[in-house]
Order: C-alpha cells, then structure tokens, then sequence
C-alpha cells in the first residue's frame, strides 16, 4: 500500500488532463449535455417560431384572449363528425375530447381482442413448429415465414380489398347453417345479448351459483388429496351452477312477468299477446297464421301485401322492450314492422300521432303516459333477449355488426403479431434444456402435462420479455387501421386535425395517449414477468 | 482507458458537429442550410447590377420611372426594374415577342418569393388521385390537371418559365407542408373556409373552381335524394370538409348513416365500388372524375341535391403578403384575359395594342407587375405559357376531356358565372 501511492501520485502528476480517464469522462458527459439541450432548444425554437407564424388562432381561450394555457381549449368545441362504431355513446354535437376518448377505446379494443388472440395464435403455432408432425409444422413454418416477411400494410390491404370483398353483398348476406348470423361485404351480424330488467334477479343466482361451485370444487379438491382418487372436479362445479343458474332463471322471469308490454288501441281487440297472432291473420285474410309460409310460396300473398298488413309498433331505438317483443313474434311467427324513435318521449308522440297502431315500452313507461282508450298487452319475459339482425332499409338493424373494417385491422395484426410470437414461443421452448422433457416423460405425464407442467413454466421466462415488445408492437400497428377505414385513435385525430387546424396539440395529444398505451402494457408484463422468475439468491 | 479516451474524443467531435449544423439551422427554419448559404451570394450580386441597371432607362424614359416612384417611394428597385426593355419599347417587343428578355433585376419582395428565385423552382402541394384537377397522368408520368396547371401558371409569373415541383399530399398533410414551409403554395381542391383561412393560418388567393358536395349512390339503388339513404352507409374520405358537411346535413334532415372515413381519396371509391357503401361523397367535380375510374361508371349516378359550398382556391402562408399578392394576381391573371379575349394563341396580336386596359395587363405599360416585385410581364408569360381561364378549364374539365363539366358557377360573370377579376389598373 505504501509501496504503490506515491506511484499513482507521480503518474496521476505525469498524466497532462486531455489523457486523465475521469477529466474526460466529465468533459464527455458535459458535451453530451450541451447536445442534448442544443438539440431541444432548436426543436423548441423550430415549434415556437412556426406557432407564432400561425398566429394567436392557435391558442384562442374561450374568453377570446390567447394564451399558450389555451393550446387545448379547442377540445371542447364540437366535433361536428360521425364515427362509424363506438363504445361509448357518440354523436357529431359531441366534443373533440369525446371524439378523442372513441378513438382511443376504439384503438384499446383492437389492441386487447389482438394481444389475445395473437398471443392464442402465436403459442399454438410456436409449439406446432415443433410438432414431430411433418405437415403441422411445414404449414406452421410457412405461415410464418410469409407473414413476417411482408409488410403489414400491404397484409391488410389485400385482406380488405382482396378478401373481405369476395364475400357477397348484403341482400344476399351468407346465413351458415340457418343461423342468425349473417356474412356479407358490410361485415358479420350477429345476434346480441340484451339485458332485461329481470337480470338483476337472475344476476343474484348466477353470483350464488359461482358460490357453490367454489365451494364443490373445494370439498372435491380435499377428498381427492384425501382418497388420492382422481375426481373431475370441473364437471361437477360445472353441474352445481348451471342447477342454480337455470333455477334462478324461471325465477326471474316469473318475478318480471309484467315488467314489459305494449300500448294499443281498444278497437283493435287485443287483450293478450297471443291475440296479435290472430288479428294478422284475419288481416292478411289467413284462417291461421302457419297458412303464410305456404301463401308466400304459391304467390297467394306478396310480400308487399305481407307489409301492408302486419302491426307497426313505435318503439326506442335499441331498447330491450323491443329486442322482448320480436323474439315473441318471431316464435309464433307473427310479421311484425317497426318505427323507431331515439327517445321515449317521442316515441309516445309518434303513437299519439298515429305513426303506428302500437307502442312497446316497459310497463312503467307505459302507465306514465296514460294514453286514454288504450289497452296495455302485457309482453312476458326472460332476464335475456336476444336481439337478431335483420334488414331493413339498407342496412342491417338489431344484433352486433363486427365491421368489415374492424374484422380486417383485426385479423392482420393478430396474423401479423402471431407469426413473431410463434418464433418467440418456438425459442422458449427451445431454451428448455431436453432432459426436462424427458425427465417428464419418465414420471409417465402425458404429453399435454408435459407441455402445461414442466416446458412452458420454464418457457415463459425466455418467452416474456420479447413478448412485451410484440404486444407494443401490435398496439402502435393499429394505427394502421385508418387504411381499412376503421376509426381507431389515429383516424379520428386525423379529422381532428383537419378540422381544428391544431397540428402540434393533436400531435402531441396522439403521442401521449400511445405512450400511456405503451408504459400500462409494458407496467403489467414487467410485473408479470418478476412474479415468474426464477427466485435467486 | 485507451478506449474511454476514444470514446470522449469520438463524442466531443460529434457534438461539435452538431452544434455547428444546429447554429447554422437556427438562422433560418424555413430554408434548408444548403440554400441559406447561397442566399447571401445572390443577394449581393443583385445588388451590384442595381446601381448600373437604374441609371440607363431613367434616362431614357423618365416618364415611368417618375411613375414608378411616386406610387412605390421606397422602392428603388421598382424604378431599377424598369429598365426591362418590355416595358419601355414596346415597338421592340412587337417585332420579336419571343426575345422579351424575362430577366429583370429583382430586389425586395417577400421572404417566399426570395426563396423560390434562390431556389429556381416553385414548390407546390397537389393532389395525384383527382383526375381533371391534380393526377398523375399514366401515358407520361406526370402531375396533370386544373390545379396543376394553375401551380404552373404561379411558377412562370415568378420565374419566367414553368420551373415547378408538385409535391403530392394527402388531404391532411396538405397543410402541415404549407405551414412548416416545405411548400411554397397549395393547389390542391381545397375548399376556402373561414376556420382554414383564420385559425390554420392560411390567405386564400381567388376562387379557381366553385364546386359543391354531391352524393353518388348506385342507380339499381332506387335511391333518389338524401332521404332514401337513411340508415345506410357512406363511403368518404377523412381529413377533408366532406366529412363534417355530411353529418351535418344528415343531422339537420334526422337522416340515420355510419360514415366508413379512409385516408385515401383512391380507398374511398374503392371500398364504394366493391359494395361496402351504399353512398360515396365527395365534391361534385371529385365525383365525376372518380366516376370514370370505377368499375363500371354508367351504373352509378350522382344525386342533385348539392350539400355544400365549396369554393375551391389555392392558398399560402399568412405572413408574406408579397407572395399572398402574386398568386391572388396570376389567378385573376387568367380570368381577366378570359374576359378580354385574350388566349395563349392571340395574346401576340395584342402586344403595341391601342387599348390601355390591355396593354395594362401585358406589363406593357405601367408597372404593376414591379410593384409584386415580379417582371412586369408576368401576366403576358402567364397567358403566354399556360393560357386564360377558360383555356386551363377546357383543357382540364372540358368538352373534349371525359368529364365534360358544364361551366355553370365557373362560367366568367359576363356568361352568369361568378368567374371575376378586379380591374388590372
């Protein structure tokens, strides 16, 4: 120790400081500095010197002063454009900020429904890459060199243009195997559940029966540590609630027996329901109504006439009294024809105005406009409707519409995203080192425990990290969607900006929300990705 | 330590580099360093000729000159300009239109104009996808149509010659390139509005074409007006007035749709003709030139019903007036030549003509062209080179083009058009 310092001393005195190891660290790092705050200040400069050339209009506060605080108040002006689906209620005389949110769930929904799917796709190809199956893994390998080795935009553009359009257009939408749903070129229809008043009742059941199945699946897991006999444990709990939740059912729909009904004329003779049958029938001057099929088919009746002589009732526009309504009449097989009315209010005045001969509302509804001369057919019902497409006009009406738009940023991203995470899950896999599996293999697991048990715990390890840039990279493609016209984030800030002239503030906006995307995504996986690891010590 | 010592060095001089380029970018944001740089040069040898330039025709024609100054005091380069000898010997120019030299001696003018000059090319914004207004002709390459030929009408009232770059833009870039300045002008169908001409900070030079939003629906439809599309869905393209006119008219008249918005004007007729939409919407004179691309053209029609204004004019930056001035002149350049008869084929025989009015407008006497700090020939070039109004519509929109688009609002005032041009004088 003695020996060396003064050693140092004299080669730290020999050392001129454009050689010293820690002057040029210090030098370096200042330079790095100076670059970086040369870099923003220009950039700042650049951004502040372009606003100032367009003038206060940017920054306009509601009082009519200017004011860089103001940069956003544009966000609650009006919108004043449609977007074609959303999952929050839109209209164009919304502000730019709801426009905004719809855009940013819009690319939210897109983004979950495809880190899913392309995560189920991905593991299920990465693992058939492995197959000892010549042909799996042959079409495993070719799906996934194709995919990754186009570009997406080019992906999606044949898949909307190319694909979506060979399906036929919508008067003659494909129905596969007579049921409710519907493919054509506008997307596919498909029937939607609706929540009745009644659900509440049945909600409480299906809670008691998740309670019971619980607690079955406890006591059966004891006895099987217990007698060491293999019981299946989810077929029973299975059984427990589904007793309960049919049960619970029939409840429900007794106790709401006269929640919904509709509103007709005294004239017209109907007390009940099943009464409707019969006055369609004397008015298409049927004997019965199962007579229309067969009057239809030998040209009896025209379809016309069909129109001309069935019931029209007013009703809200995607209310659960009419989706109670229409599954009763199409049951029986009463035509039926509606008019609907955005609120309740003017569904009423339409029934006064004689719009149409009935009005379907909840029975509240009903007593409330104590319209005179009128009776109140009660409507049974069940603590779920399903509500069917079916067309109308133009379009479709009733049920859920998956858009062609969304169906085809949909499906690109999850091929896409699903071919890099295949190659992810195959070099997981691949990390495993072989004796595991046969250690498996010699314990006599079969080959799906061997997968579950003992690869893919120690897989996923390998497998995380690369992951979270996938799931990042599927959330910052759907960006892409304004090529296929969905109205994702992107596309709608899009409009924004045209319309609000506010380049930099809509910038900036876009680039927070995928940030704030981006950091929750990544906030999760690195969570996940510390609750799999190996502990060490 | 060798290699920490290699790195400190390697950064040092990477920030110097830095640094250095950054200083020289703060100077000037708009013009890249390259062309800031030559800047000066120009400047100066201008100003070397001007002294010389001013004394000669002063002396020879006082007349102008006096003219000159007392309607510009501060410019002495208007008076140096004069010496172009266009102006001063028309019985010269009569003999030999061809020889009329164009370069004049140029000082002043706003900070765009200098910028093009130094440059030697006009940068504009257009449209490739609307054919008749901005497309890219398939036979020969190029930017073809109305706005085109109005982005070169702009180049040789500036330059002299068609000297021009078209920058194709997609309806929302449109404004960005314009603002930042990578654009000198935009001539891209864009409709004049009160919110683009404020808040986006924009100067709208005249209307070139008065168009209005149209609906196109197919006609085995059945569809007859806006009415019959209730419920249905309507192609249209985003960033663009289009959109918000539609909702609002649906939302005025209670009529249901679901807007499918691309970015692509070339999507949007696409997704139309292959059936995903029951309407597609756009400007009238979009619709019938994207009715010839479709599929097949006569089993579409476009509906009467008009849903908007849409007064389509190329716009600049607000800020430079000079420049605001040039483009709003060379527009009505072309209409009041329509109005005058004069055409890119008679425009000679009227050059040493007896009528002031025209003998105005082509620089041959007076000098408004100078006071723009452009030749005072400019409109001369113009009608010269690219034509009058009604010669760029015929060309572009007229009988013999596909479209065959009636005039109708772009007829001139004298034909119950609205097609106006302030006096030249």
């Amino acid at each position: 120790m003695t020996d060396l310092a003064p050693k140092t001393t004299r080669r730290a005195a020999e050392t001129p400081f454009w050689r010293d190891a820690r002057v040029l660290g210090v030098l370096a790092q200042a330079v790095f500095l100076a670059v970086v705050v040369a870099a923003a200040a220009w950039i700042g400069s650049n951004a502040s010197q372009n606003m100032l050339r367009l003038g206060g209009s940017q920054f306009l506060c509601r009082d009519g002063t200017t004011s860089f605080r103001c940069a956003f108040d544009f966000l609650r002006l009006d919108a004043q454009f449609a977007i074609s689906e959303s999952l929050i209620p839109y209209d164009p005389s919304d502000s730019y900020a709801r426009a905004l949110a719809v855009g940013a769930l819009n690319t939210a929904k897109v983004a979950v429904l495809g880190i899913v799917l392309a995560t189920v796709l991905g593991t299920v190809t990465g693992i058939a890459r492995l197959s000892s199956n010549w042909l799996i893994s042959t079409v495993a390998r070719w799906y996934v060199d194709l995919i990754r080795n186009t570009p997406l935009l080019v992906q999606l553009f044949f898949l909307f243009f190319g694909v979506i359009v060979l399906f036929p257009p919508i008067r003659a939408a494909l129905q596969p195997f007579g049921l409710p749903i519907y493919l054509s070129q506008r997307g596919i229809n498909l029937p939607r559940p609706v929540v009745m008043p009644s659900f509440g009742t049945w909600l409480i059941f299906l809670v008691a029966g998740v309670g019971l199945a619980a607690v079955a699946w406890f006591l059966l897991g004891r006895r099987e540590v217990r007698t060491g006999q293999a019981i299946n444990r989810p077929l029973w709990a299975a059984l427990a609630f589904a007793v309960v939740a049919v049960g619970g059912w029939f409840v429900a729909a007794a106790g709401g027996a006269n929640n919904q009904g509709f509103l007709v004329s005294d004239s017209a003779g109907i007390s009940v329901l099943d009464d409707l049958a019969t006055t369609t029938a004397v008015r298409l001057g049927l004997v019965d109504l199962d007579e229309l099929p067969g009057a239809l088919a030998s040209g009896a009746l025209t379809e016309d006439e069909v129109e001309q002589g069935t019931l029209i009732f007013c009703g809200v526009k995607d209310a659960p009294a009419e989706a109670n309504l229409t599954a009763q009449l199409r049951r029986a097989g009463v035509p039926f024809a509606f008019e609907r009315f955005p609120g309740p209010n003017e569904a009423i005045g339409g029934y006064v105005d004689g719009d149409c001969e009935a009005l379907v509302a909840p029975r509240a509804v009903l007593m409330a406009a104590s319209i005179p001369a009128s009776t109140i057919v009660p409507v049974p019902e069940t603590p779920l409707r399903f509500s069917l497409p079916r067309i109308e006009g133009l379009n479709f009406v009733g049920g859920i519409k998956l858009s062609p738009n969304f169906a085809a940023i949909l499906i690109g991203l999850v091929l896409y995203t699903g071919a890099f995470i295949a190659e992810i899950v195959r070099a997981g896999i691949q990390s495993v080192p072989r004796g595991q599996s046969e250690a498996a293999r010699a314990l006599g697991l079969s080959e799906a425990q061997r997968l579950r048990l003992v690869v893919l715990p120690q897989a996923l390890r390998v497998i995380i990290p690369p992951l979270t840039s996938q799931y990042l990279n599927l959330t910052k493609n759907s960006s892409l969607a304004i090529a296929v016209g969905f109205p994702d984030l992107w596309s709608v800030a899009y409009t924004t900006l045209n319309q609000s002239g506010r380049a930099l503030q809509v910038f900036l906006l876009v680039m927070a929300t995928y940030l704030a995307f981006s950091l929750i995504i990544s906030f999760f996986l690195n969570w996940y990705n510390r609750r799999i690891a190996l502990v060490e010590r | 330590m060798k290699l920490r010592v290699f790195v400190g060095l390697a950064v040092l001089l990477l920030a110097l580099a830095l640094v250095a380029c950054g200083g020289g970018d703060d100077t000037s944001t708009i013009t890249p360093v390259a062309e800031a740089t030559t800047a000066p040069a120009a400047t100066e040898a201008t100003t070397a000729e001007e002294p010389a330039a001013t004394e000669e025709p002063a002396a020879e024609e006082p007349t102008a000159t006096a003219e000159a100054v007392a309607e510009q005091p501060t410019a002495t380069e208007a008076a140096a300009a004069t010496e172009e000898p266009a102006a001063t010997e028309p019985p010269a120019a009569t003999a030999d239109p061809a020889a009329l030299p164009t370069q004049a001696v140029f000082v002043g003018g706003g900070p765009t104009l200098e910028a093009v000059r130094n440059r030697g090319v006009l940068r504009c914004a257009g449209n490739q996808a609307v054919p008749g207004f901005g497309y890219i002709n398939p036979d020969t390459n190029e930017f073809e149509g109305f706005d085109i030929d109005y982005c070169k009408a702009i180049a040789v009232a500036v330059l002299g010659e068609p000297a021009f770059e078209v920058r194709h833009t997609s309806a929302n870039e449109r404004f960005p390139v314009l603002q930042s300045g990578e654009v000198d002008v935009l001539v891209r169908n864009t409709t004049w509005t009160i919110s683009r001409d404020t808040s986006v900070g924009l100067n709208f030079a005249p209307v070139t074409f008065y168009d209005g939003q149209g609906m196109m629906v197919r006609t085995d439809s059945g569809i007859t007006d806006l009415e019959g599309l209730d419920g249905g869905t309507i192609c249209v393209q985003s960033g663009t007035t289009t959109e918000k006119n539609l909702a609002d008219v649906f939302r005025a008249r209670g009529i249901d749709f679901t807007p499918v918005v691309f970015e692509d004007a070339d999507a949007t007729r696409e997704a139309y003709d292959q059936g995903q939409c029951d309407g597609f919407t756009t400007d009238k004179s979009g619709l019938v030139s994207q009715q010839i691309l479709l599929a097949d053209p006569t089993a579409h029609i476009i509906l009467d019903e008009t849903m908007s204004k849409e007064p389509l004019a190329p716009a600049v930056r607000q800020g430079d007036d000079n420049w605001y001035d040039i483009v709003k002149w060379t527009v009505y350049c072309t209409i009041d030549a329509e109005e005058l008869g004069i055409s890119s084929e008679n425009v000679d025989t009227f050059l040493g003509g007896e009528d002031p009015v025209i003998q105005n407008l082509l620089g041959e006497t007076g000098d408004l062209g100078l006071a723009m700090s452009l030749n005072a020939d400019f409109c001369y070039q113009v009608i010269k080179q690219v034509g009058n109004y009604g010669e760029i519509y015929n060309r572009n929109l007229g009988p013999d083009t596909p479209f065959n688009l009636p005039r109708g609002l772009n007829n001139l005032y004298t034909n119950g058009g609205l097609q106006y041009s302030p006096p030249f004088r």
